[in-house]
This record gives C-alpha cells, sequence and structure tokens, in this order.
C-alpha cells in the first residue's frame, strides 16, 4: 500500500511537470503562431560573405522562425542592390555606406536600417611585387587602378592622406572592378586599390601576401540594410527582420564553422578563399555615430574629389533611421 | 514499511534538501562572484577607453611625445585589461576580441599618424590629414563605446537568464523534494496514528474484559509486530484462563464426587449393608440422642428386639440368596410401618431393633407390637417360593427398663429369649431379673 501511494505520488509530480513543459511550449507556439504573415519581403543582397547573416537566417530558417516570408534576390555588388531598391523591385537592400554616401546626394527617400557587418581590412592596396612598395614613398610614379567613385579610390585618397603622401605624383587609372586584376596581370597597372575577394584571387597567382602595406584599421567598411521610407512593410515586420538577422549573427558567432560551410555552398566559393577574409568581419547589429562618421568622412572626400557637386549639401541624419534599431535594442534588453 | 525505516528515509531526504540548498546557495554565490566579476571588469574597461578617449582628444590638441606617452600607456592599459581572462561566453568573447580589433586599429592609426611629423607638408594638407584621423578615432572609439554597450547588456542578460535558470531549477528541486517529504512525513504520522489507535483500542478492549476480538492489522511495521504481540499475548491469556474456568470445574467436581464418596461411606459405616436400615452402631449412635432427648423431655420410649422365626430353616433349604431377600423384604416392611420418630436397625443375622419413640401409653406399644408381627408374618413371594416367617420380641421401655442404649437393649434381648423360649408368646416385656412382666399370646 505504501509502495502503491509512493508511486502515485511520483507519478503525479510527473505528470504536473510534463503538463508544465507542455503548456509552456504550447504558449510558445501559440505566440510564434499568432504573427504568421506570409506576404514575402524581398531583399537584394550581395554575392559576398559580408552578406552572411541573410544567407545564414535563410538557411537556419531564422526568417521563418519570426514569422517572415523572406526571398532573398542575389545580386552582384551593392550598387546594384541599391538600384533593385530604388527601382521597387525589392523591399530592402544591402549595399556598403559607399554606396549610401553617393546616393544621398541624389536623393533621401531611403533610409539605412541597421549596419550588419564591418571589416577593418576589406580594402587593400594590392601588387605583384608588394616588396617594392613597402615604402610607401616607393609608390610615386606608379600606375595605381582603382574603380572611380567608389571605396577603392576613397581608401587610395585618404591612405595618402593619412600618410602624408599625397603630394606624390602618381598615375590613376581607372578601371571597371572586373579588370583591375588582368590589368596587373598584364602589367597595365603596378598596383590596384581594391577589395575582396581581389586580394585572395591574386594572392593565388603569387607565393607571398599582394598587399604592400598593412592598412588594417585605416578604413572601415561596412554594410548595411536599406529600405525605402515609403514601404508597406510595416515596423514589426522590419523588427522581426532585425530579430532574424540578429539571430543569424548570434548563431556565426557561436557556429563559426558551420556558419562557414553554409556560406561556402551558398556562394559557391572555397572555403580557403572565405577563411582569407573572416576573420576581418565583425557581424553586429549597430546604427552608430562611427557610420555617421564613415559616410561623413566620405562625403567630404566627394566633394573634394568633385565626384559630387559642391553646392549640393547633404543632412545625413535624413537617411539614418536610428528608432528601428533602437526599439529592437530595448526589446532585446527587455526594457 | 518499517517505522524505523520511514524515519530513517525522512531523514534521508531532508539530508538531501539540506545538502541541495547548501549547494544552490554556494551556486548562487559563485554565479554572483562571477557576475559582480563580469560588471567589474566591464567597468574598468569602459574606464580605460574613456581615459583612452580623453587621452586621444589631448593627442589631438597636443601632438608631442608626452601626448604619444600617455596614448602609449593608456592604450597598453586597455591591451592588458583585455587579455584578461575572464569567464565569458562565447558571444562576449568575440565582443572582447571586437574591441581588442578596434584598440589595434587605434595603434595603426596612431602609428600612421605618427610616421609623417618630421616631413615638411603644407598646411592645408596636414591639416585634411588631422581631420581625418581625427574622425577615424572617434570612429573607433564610437565603435568602442557601442560594443561596451552590447557587452553590458549581453552581461546582464547572461546574469538575468543564468539566475532566473538557477532560481527554477532550484525552485523546482526544492519544491518537489519539500512536497515529497511533507508528503512523506504526513504518511508516517497516518501511520503512527492508525497504528497507536489500534493498540489503544485493542488495550481498551482488554481492560474491558474483552478477549476474542484481535487489533486488525495490514502493515509489517513495529506497530504491526507490537500488535500482532499484543493479539498473541491476548491469545495465551485466553487459553490460560479457559484452562482455570475449567480446572476450578473439575475441582467442584472432584469435590462434589468425594463429598458422594463421603456420603457414601457415611451410609455405609451407619447402615446395614444389605437393607439399607441403620447397623447397630447407628442405630445406637441414633438411640442416644433419642434417649437423651426423650429424658430431657420426661417422654417415654420402648426398643424392640425382633428375632426371626423359621428363618435359618429358609436360609438352610433355600439358599443364603433367597435368606437376604427374605431379610430386606422384612427391613422395608418394619421401615414402612414406623412413624418418622422411630428407628429401625439390624444387629445382625435375623436380629432386627426397632425404637419406638415419644410413647404415651403402654398400650401404644402392644398396638405397635401386633402390627408389627403381622406383616412380619405376612406371606413373602420370592421366584417360585411363598415364604412365612414369624418373630419373637423383647421389649424394654424408657426409662423404665434403664437410661442408656445398653442397658434397653440388653433388656430387650433377655426379654426376646424370654419370648423365644416360651412358644406362646409371641413377644415379652423385660421384667428384670425375675421374671417377664407382660406376655402376648401367640
Amino acid at each position: 500500500m505504501t509502495a502503491a501511494f509512493k508511486k502515485c505520488v511520483f507519478t503525479i509530480i510527473n505528470i504536473s511537470l510534463l503538463c508544465c513543459i507542455i503548456s509552456c511550449d504550447f504558449s510558445a507556439k501559440s505566440t510564434s503562431l499568432k504573427a504568421t504573415s506570409k506576404e514575402p519581403i524581398t531583399i537584394a543582397v550581395s554575392n559576398t560573405p559580408l552578406s552572411a547573416p541573410f544567407f545564414i537566417a535563410e538557411k537556419m530558417g531564422f526568417f521563418a522562425d519570426n514569422n517572415l516570408n523572406v526571398e532573398l534576390v542575389r545580386l552582384d555588388g551593392g550598387v546594384k542592390c541599391f538600384n533593385a531598391l530604388i527601382n521597387q523591385q525589392v523591399d530592402f537592400a544591402t549595399a556598403s555606406e559607399t554606396v549610401v554616401m553617393f546616393n544621398s546626394f541624389e536623393r533621401t527617400d531611403f533610409s539605412v536600417i541597421a549596419s550588419f557587418v564591418e571589416s577593418d581590412n576589406d580594402v587593400k592596396l594590392l601588387s605583384l611585387t608588394p616588396d617594392k612598395y613597402r615604402q610607401l614613398n616607393h609608390i610615386a610614379n606608379a600606375r595605381i587602378g582603382i574603380v572611380k567613385g567608389s571605396a577603392s579610390e576613397f581608401f587610395l585618397d585618404s591612405l595618402l592622406i593619412m600618410y602624408n603622401k599625397a603630394h606624390l605624383p602618381i598615375e590613376r587609372i581607372y578601371l571597371p572592378q572586373d579588370q583591375l586584376i588582368p590589368a596587373l596581370l598584364n602589367n597595365k597597372v603596378d598596383i590596384i586599390s581594391a577589395w575582396e575577394p581581389l586580394g585572395y584571387m591574386l594572392s593565388e597567382h603569387i607565393s607571398q601576401k599582394p598587399e604592400i602595406i598593412n592598412s588594417r584599421g585605416l578604413y572601415h567598411l561596412s554594410f548595411n540594410l536599406i529600405g525605402l521610407k515609403n514601404t508597406s512593410v510595416n515596423k514589426n515586420r522590419k523588427l522581426a527582420l532585425l530579430k532574424a538577422i540578429n539571430d543569424a549573427t548570434v548563431y556565426i558567432h557561436t557556429h563559426p564553422k558551420q556558419a562557414q560551410m553554409i556560406l561556402s555552398q551558398a556562394l559557391n566559393i572555397t572555403p580557403s578563399q572565405l577563411q582569407y577574409s573572416w576573420d576581418d568581419y565583425t557581424f553586429r547589429l549597430s546604427l552608430s555615430n562611427a557610420l555617421f562618421s564613415n559616410i561623413q568622412t566620405q562625403s567630404q572626400w566627394a566633394i573634394d574629389t568633385q565626384l559630387v557637386p559642391k553646392e549640393n549639401q547633404v543632412d545625413f541624419r535624413q537617411v539614418f533611421d536610428r528608432q528601428l534599431l533602437e526599439t529592437f535594442n530595448n526589446q532585446e534588453a527587455g526594457w | 514499511m518499517m517505522l524505523s525505516k520511514r524515519l530513517k528515509l525522512t531523514a534521508i531526504l531532508c539530508s538531501i534538501l539540506t545538502l541541495i540548498v547548501g549547494l544552490s546557495l554556494i551556486q548562487v554565490h559563485n554565479y554572483q562572484q562571477q557576475i559582480y566579476r563580469q560588471l567589474n571588469y566591464s567597468m574598468q574597461l569602459q574606464l580605460s577607453i574613456d581615459s583612452l578617449r580623453s587621452q586621444l582628444w589631448l593627442y589631438q590638441e597636443y601632438t608631442d611625445k608626452q601626448g604619444l606617452v600617455e596614448l602609449n600607456n593608456r592604450q597598453a592599459e586597455l591591451a592588458e585589461k583585455l587579455s584578461q581572462d575572464i569567464d565569458w561566453d562565447v558571444q562576449q568573447k568575440i565582443i572582447i576580441q571586437n574591441l581588442n580589433r578596434l584598440n589595434t586599429n587605434v595603434r595603426a592609426l596612431i602609428n600612421t599618424q605618427n610616421s609623417h611629423h618630421d616631413t615638411d607638408v603644407d598646411d592645408n594638407v596636414t591639416l585634411t590629414a588631422e581631420r581625418l584621423f581625427k574622425a577615424k578615432y572617434s570612429m573607433v572609439i564610437e565603435e568602442m563605446t557601442e560594443e561596451m554597450f552590447n557587452l553590458h547588456q549581453l552581461s546582464i542578460k547572461h546574469a538575468k537568464s543564468k539566475q532566473q535558470t538557477l532560481l527554477w531549477l532550484v525552485g523546482l528541486v526544492l519544491l518537489v523534494l519539500t512536497t515529497l517529504i511533507t508528503v512523506w512525513s504526513f504518511m508516517t504520522l497516518v501511520r503512527f496514528r492508525q497504528g497507536l489507535y489500534s493498540l489503544n483500542q485493542g488495550m481498551q478492549a482488554l481492560a474491558s474484559g474483552d478477549l476474542t476480538s484481535r487489533i486488525v492489522f495490514s502493515d509489517d511495521d513495529e506497530l504491526s509486530a507490537l500488535a500482532s504481540n499484543f493479539n498473541n499475548m491476548k491469545h495465551s491469556l485466553t487459553q490460560i484462563t479457559v484452562k482455570k474456568d475449567s480446572l476450578k470445574q473439575e475441582v467442584d467436581r472432584q469435590t462434589h464426587k468425594l463429598i458422594e464418596q463421603q456420603d457414601r461411606l457415611i451410609f455405609l459405616a451407619e447402615h446395614d449393608e444389605l437393607t439399607g436400615i441403620y447397623n447397630r452402631r447407628a442405630f445406637i449412635k441414633k438411640i442416644d440422642s433419642a434417649i437423651a432427648r426423650d429424658l430431657r423431655s420426661d417422654d417415654q420410649a420402648a426398643l424392640l428386639f425382633i428375632d426371626l422365626n423359621k428363618f435359618k430353616q429358609i436360609n438352610d433349604t433355600l439358599g443364603h440368596s433367597i435368606g437376604d431377600e427374605v431379610i430386606v423384604t422384612l427391613a422395608q416392611r418394619l421401615l414402612g410401618n414406623l412413624r418418622a420418630t422411630d428407628i429401625v436397625g439390624r444387629l445382625g443375622g435375623d436380629e432386627f431393633v426397632v425404637w419406638l419413640d415419644l410413647i404415651a401409653e403402654p398400650i401404644d406399644i402392644d398396638q405397635k407390637l401386633t402390627q408389627l408381627l403381622n406383616i412380619i408374618k405376612q406371606p413373602i413371594n420370592i421366584g417360585p417360593h411363598t415364604l412365612e416367617v414369624g418373630a419373637s420380641i423383647g421389649v424394654s421401655i424408657l426409662p423404665k427398663h434403664g437410661l442408656s442404649s445398653r442397658e434397653l437393649i440388653s433388656a430387650a434381648d433377655t426379654a426376646m429369649y424370654q419370648a423365644k423360649a416360651d412358644n406362646s408368646i409371641e413377644y415379652c416385656y423385660y421384667a428384670g431379673d425375675h421374671g417377664i412382666s407382660t406376655l402376648a399370646s401367640s
């Protein structure tokens, strides 16, 4: 009788625990079902490892977890992504701060929602004979291949200014992005100012690292989520999108190897190429004055180099939507 | 389950509970220490970053050696702080890595800025460069601040989640254990109460004399063992009581038997074995009492000494058994024709004695003698035989012929011999040594 009673007590405890777990699970499920929305959100993303959070979120189902039906439109480069957004082909786009800066001179109907990745070593000065230019003085009279009006040119100019070599005579050869490496290989230029993965591609041709100087930390490249101010996507869904990106970022932090594997498959690139610049990336959601300052510095450069009309004064505060990320951060902090 | 085992289990459960509470407190303490350590460390990092920020501002204002040395110190300090190994989790470690990277970026910027101090350049270019550096420093510090915010937020989030988890876990374990202990203790209490109640009831029943009822128990604990022993004790007691009763009955039976035997012995001692009337000794004893009584009240009494005639002939011809039957029949006839106060006895052989108490007149004796002779002489039917006997009777009178049984019997005996000697008379009164006072004709 005592044993039977004991058994009975244990059974009651077990059943109540089970009920608790089931009810918790059920309530969690019911919460997730509450905001289900199947209207698709299209995001134009650049085919680069910098878009990692989006590929990871898609592969790991973080969009679905946040009740979003997201469709990724993969394009080559941030400029094309931005154009797709402007042409209302997509709801959101990802682009670098340089693209944001140049476009801000033409329009303010878009806003930067958040920056999701940063690299302090993405753009480099590359050469087939890097040893020759270890002293920056030696680039005098060198032919430097650059993509006009891009981060490539901005990087070169800031580097020359920071090293106080702006006075050195150099020959700027403007080329499209895909012509940089062929030009270097064909000895049409001595140096190129280029972003990844050109550095990795060049490293495949020579036995040593193709960077002429260590420029880590001198230029910060960021990739940002951009949307139109007048959009059909409501605030809650935007917050859910930020949550999905954040979930993907956490996944990248906690499962770096799996994340690289997913990315390697998504972009069809070798793990070694991914690994080449992986450590330069800082994945996190932010929208601070650092980005603001970066864009402003670049805009000053654009004005100085007459890449944009001097008379156009831009108030970059118009293209920063800080409120959304702040709301998201507050939600995450439980405030 | 045994009560000692129950109590032991309760004690073990309580010990486990105490242990868990202790361990939980230690764990809570450890968690809190870790959280305090992290928060303290974050604070120190924040201070170092602020210090670096202010030093960078100063360095922008005074780009000299002293400023550079200070800046280098601040930077090294931050780098040293960042290299400390605190119990960070993966995400916090990534933030620390980023802070390290940003600190390295600051280093790279300072080195770049220093690389051309001695170069002669025009002021305009220097100004542009300074502006650029200022913006870059500002960006890096801004990012550091942002990362510090993230670190704080993450630390608080982790602390919260850890504390919540611990609270839930400890709460759940404590709840389960305390519930278990409470239920278990109640079960033990109920068992105690039931057991003691049953025992008490059993004892009360015994006290009120109930030996048949038994304590019902279903467990196998000490109280049940006690109840079982109590039941056994009651059983033994019942058996002992039964034995005592039967013993008493036996004693009573035996006593009764003894009394009966005693009565029988007394009867046998006082009565003639063949006829059942008084024997010589008993007869003498009886008439002694009667004599004493009669003398006290001055009453008269007569003693008849009867000797049968023709009896010897019957005995010799028909045998002793027939003779015995004749004797028995005559004894019954004598007994049946006497008053309650009269006494009859057999002295042996064919001799009978009769005591006629409280005689008012001598005539009464004669009538009685006649009556007795008539019944003696009546034919006796034994089997095929019809027998007849006669008798010679000697009579002595109290107090005339004697004052004691011996004198009276002797006198009556003498008178009887006189009657027997004279064939013409059937009875004779004692007349002293000188002859017979009264004669009765046959």
